[in-house]
C-alpha cells in the first residue's frame, strides 16, 4: 500500500529517464505489502541522484557498482563521477599494500575505514624490492638494479605511465625516491636522490638530486654535491616543494644520521649547501622513515638503546615543527603492540599519509596503525597472507586510493 | 527574542497539512525561496506526499532546533542529533529513503539529501556481491552472460 502511494508521488522526469524494470513491479497488487523493498532504486531515482549516492560509497564498492548494471557501470565510469567523488570522499583513507613474496609484486591492499584486504595486483611493478614512493593516489616504482625504470601510476585504477630514463651514470650506490602531486595544477614531480662513493675514498660521496616534472616531462638536475663524512640512503620526501632525505655519517660524527633539505623552487646552488640545512634527528634511529602527512614532515623510527643502538627499545613517532629544526615527538607505540613486533624482529616498515602511519614488522604480516589525529594505535584486520618460510620478509607501502587521478 | 514566531502551513499531494515554524522551512531552500516570493500562509507541495512531507517536517524540526539552540542549550549536542539521525533513518524501509531522497533533493536539503544517500551507500557496501546489490535494491541487470563475465573480471579484486 505504501509502496504504492509512493510510486504515484513522482509524476514528471523520474520515471521517464529509465523505465525497462516498471512493468516488472506493476504486477505487484495492492495485498501484497510485503514486496515494499523490491521497490527499484533504478526505476524510482534519476541518474543524478543515483549518482550522489555512489560517491558516499567506498573505492572498492564502487568497483562492485560498475558490475551491477550498464546504468551504474555509466555512471561510475564518467568523469564527472570521478570529479563529485573526489570531492566528497572524505571519508576514505590510505591504504597499505603489503607483498606476498619477495619474486612478484602480487599481494594485498587494505583499506582501513572497513578493515577489508583485497588480493591486488600492482601494475608495472616487477619485484617488493623495487623502491616505491606515492602521494595523493599516484605510486611511483622504480627498480633497484639499473634504475632505469621509473614508473608513476595509479593502482586503483591501473593506469600508468613510464618515465624518460634519469640522465646521467646508471651506477650508484643509493637512491631515495620521492614524489609529490600538486592536486590544483593537475601535475605531479618525481625525485631522485642519488650518492655514489668517490673512488678510492671512504669518506667522500658525491651526490646528486634529480627532478621530473609531468608538465615538462622531462627530467632536470637540480644540484650536485660532494658530501664527507655522509651519504645518502633511500629516505626521502617532498613536503610543500622542499626535498628532505636522511643521510647517514660514515665517519666520526656525533650523529649517525641527519636530515638534510632541498628547496625545489630555488634552483641556486652551491656547494655545502645541503649540509647548512643538516637537521639532526631527534634520537639515534633506527628504520627511520620519513613521510609527508597533511604537508608535514613526519619521521617513524626504532629508538636505539644507550649501550646498543641497534637493539631497539621501542617505537616513536616525530613532527618537524612547521618550518623549524626541531622535533616534536607525537607518539610512542605502547609496549603491549611493540611486543606484537616481537623480540627479534627489530626492523620494520612504516609508511603514512594523510592522517594515518602503518608500521610493519619485516618478520611477520601484523600490521599496526597509528592515527595522528585521533592519536590512536590500532591493529590492522589480520592480513590473509601467511608465513611460508622462517625468514620470510614482509613489506609494503601506503597509498591514497582515488579513482580521479591519473599519471 | 521574538515570542510569536511565525507559522507557514506546508500543504503535501495527497492534502496532508503541516504547521511548522518558519525556521523549519528555511532549512529548505527551495521553501525559503517560495517563502519569500509569496507570503502566503499556505504552500502546496505537489511532488512530496504526506507520509514524506511528515518525515522531512520532522526531520527539520529536529535539526532547526539543534541550529537555533546554538552551543549555549544543553538540549541536543552533535552527538544528540547523530544519534537521532541514526534512529531515524534505521527505522525507515528503502522505498522510504528512495522518496526521501527525491523529495530532499527537490526541496534542496542537503544534510537530509546526503543522509540519505549514505544510508543507500551503507547498504549497497553490505551487500557481498553485484547480485545482492541486485537483489536488495531491485535491480534488473542488462549485461549478457559474457557482458558480465568481463566485467567481473576486470572488478575481481573488489570482490572478496
Amino acid at each position: 500500500m505504501e509502496a504504492e502511494t509512493s510510486w504515484t508521488t513522482y509524476p514528471y522526469n523520474y520515471i521517464t529517464t529509465y523505465v525497462p524494470e516498471a512493468e516488472s513491479y506493476s504486477e505487484h497488487s495492492d495485498d501484497d505489502e510485503t514486496k515494499v523493498q523490491t521497490f527499484s532504486i533504478d526505476s524510482l531515482l534519476p541518474n543524478d541522484l543515483i549518482e550522489r549516492i555512489l560517491t558516499f560509497l567506498p573505492i572498492a564498492s564502487i568497483f562492485r557498482a560498475g558490475t551491477v548494471c550498464k546504468r551504474w557501470n555509466e555512471i561510475v565510469s564518467s568523469q564527472r563521477f570521478l570529479c563529485n567523488f573526489s570531492n566528497n570522499s572524505i571519508s576514505q583513507k590510505p591504504w597499505y599494500f603489503m607483498f606476498t613474496s619477495t619474486n612478484d609484486p602480487s599481494g594485498y591492499a587494505y583499506d582501513p575505514v572497513i578493515r577489508k584486504w583485497y588480493s591486488f595486483d600492482l601494475p608495472c611493478i616487477e619485484t617488493s624490492n623495487w623502491s616505491v614512493a606515492s602521494s595523493c593516489g599516484l605510486v611511483c616504482f622504480m627498480d633497484n638494479d639499473c634504475r632505469n625504470k621509473i614508473f608513476v601510476s595509479n593502482p586503483i585504477t591501473k593506469q600508468w605511465r613510464r618515465l624518460p630514463e634519469l640522465p646521467g651514470h646508471r651506477s650508484t650506490d643509493y637512491t631515495a625516491l620521492s614524489t609529490s602531486v600538486n592536486r590544483a595544477k593537475q601535475s605531479y614531480s618525481v625525485s631522485i636522490v642519488k650518492s655514489k662513493q668517490v673512488p678510492e675514498d671512504f669518506f667522500q660521496w658525491e651526490l646528486s638530486i634529480h627532478l621530473y616534472s609531468s608538465e615538462t616531462m622531462t627530467w632536470t638536475t637540480c644540484l650536485t654535491d660532494v658530501l664527507t663524512g655522509w651519504r645518502g640512503g633511500d629516505e626521502s620526501v617532498i613536503i610543500d616543494n622542499v626535498l628532505y632525505f636522511l643521510i647517514y655519517s660514515t665517519g666520526v660524527s656525533d650523529h649517525r644520521h641527519g636530515l638534510v633539505a632541498l628547496n625545489l623552487s630555488s634552483t641556486s646552488s652551491s656547494n655545502g649547501i645541503l649540509m647548512r640545512s643538516f637537521i639532526p634527528m631527534p634520537c639515534s634511529l633506527t628504520c627511520g622513515r620519513l613521510m609527508n602527512l597533511k604537508e608535514k614532515l613526519v619521521v617513524v623510527g626504532g629508538i636505539g638503546k644507550h649501550d646498543r643502538p641497534d637493539i631497539i627499545k621501542g617505537i616513536g613517532v616525530w613532527c618537524l615543527k612547521g618550518g623549524g629544526r626541531e622535533w616534536q615527538e607525537v607518539a610512542r607505540m605502547p609496549q603491549r603492540y611493540f611486543q606484537g613486533f616481537g623480540e627479534l624482529d627489530d626492523v620494520f616498515a612504516s609508511s603514512g599519509s594523510d592522517d594515518l602511519v602503518y608500521i610493519q614488522s619485516y618478520g611477520s604480516p601484523a600490521l599496526l596503525t597509528f592515527d595522528m589525529n585521533l592519536k590512536g594505535w590500532k591493529w590492522s584486520q589480520k592480513c590473509p597472507v601467511s608465513k611460508k618460510f622462517p625468514l620470510q620478509l614482509f613489506t609494503g607501502f601506503c597509498f591514497e586510493p582515488r579513482l580521479e587521478i591519473t599519471p | 527574542m521574538e515570542n510569536e514566531k511565525k507559522m507557514i502551513t506546508l500543504k503535501s499531494s495527497d492534502d496532508v497539512t503541516f504547521e511548522v515554524e518558519e525556521a523549519v522551512v528555511l532549512e529548505s531552500q527551495f521553501l525559503s525561496h517560495l517563502v519569500q516570493d509569496c507570503p502566503a500562509p499556505e504552500h502546496k507541495i505537489k511532488e512530496v506526499t504526506g507520509k514524506i512531507l511528515s518525515k522531512v517536517v520532522e526531520y527539520c524540526e529536529k535539526h532547526v532546533v539543534v541550529v537555533v539552540d546554538g552551543g549555549d542549550s544543553s538540549s541536543s549536542s552533535g552527538d544528540d542529533l547523530k544519534k537521532w539521525d541514526d534512529k531515524f533513518i534505521k527505522e525507515m524501509d528503502l522505498s522510504t529513503v528512495y522518496d526521501l531522497i527525491a523529495a530532499a533533493n527537490y526541496l534542496n536539503i542537503q544534510a537530509l539529501l546526503d543522509l540519505m544517500c549514505q544510508r543507500v551507500a551503507d547498504v549497497i557496501t553490505a551487500c557481498k556481491d553485484h547480485k545482492e546489490i541486485r537483489e536488495t535494491l531491485g535491480i534488473v541487470s542488462d549485461y549478457t552472460a559474457e557482458e558480465e563475465a568481463e566485467v567481473l573480471k576486470e572488478n575481481e579484486w573488489a570482490f572478496d
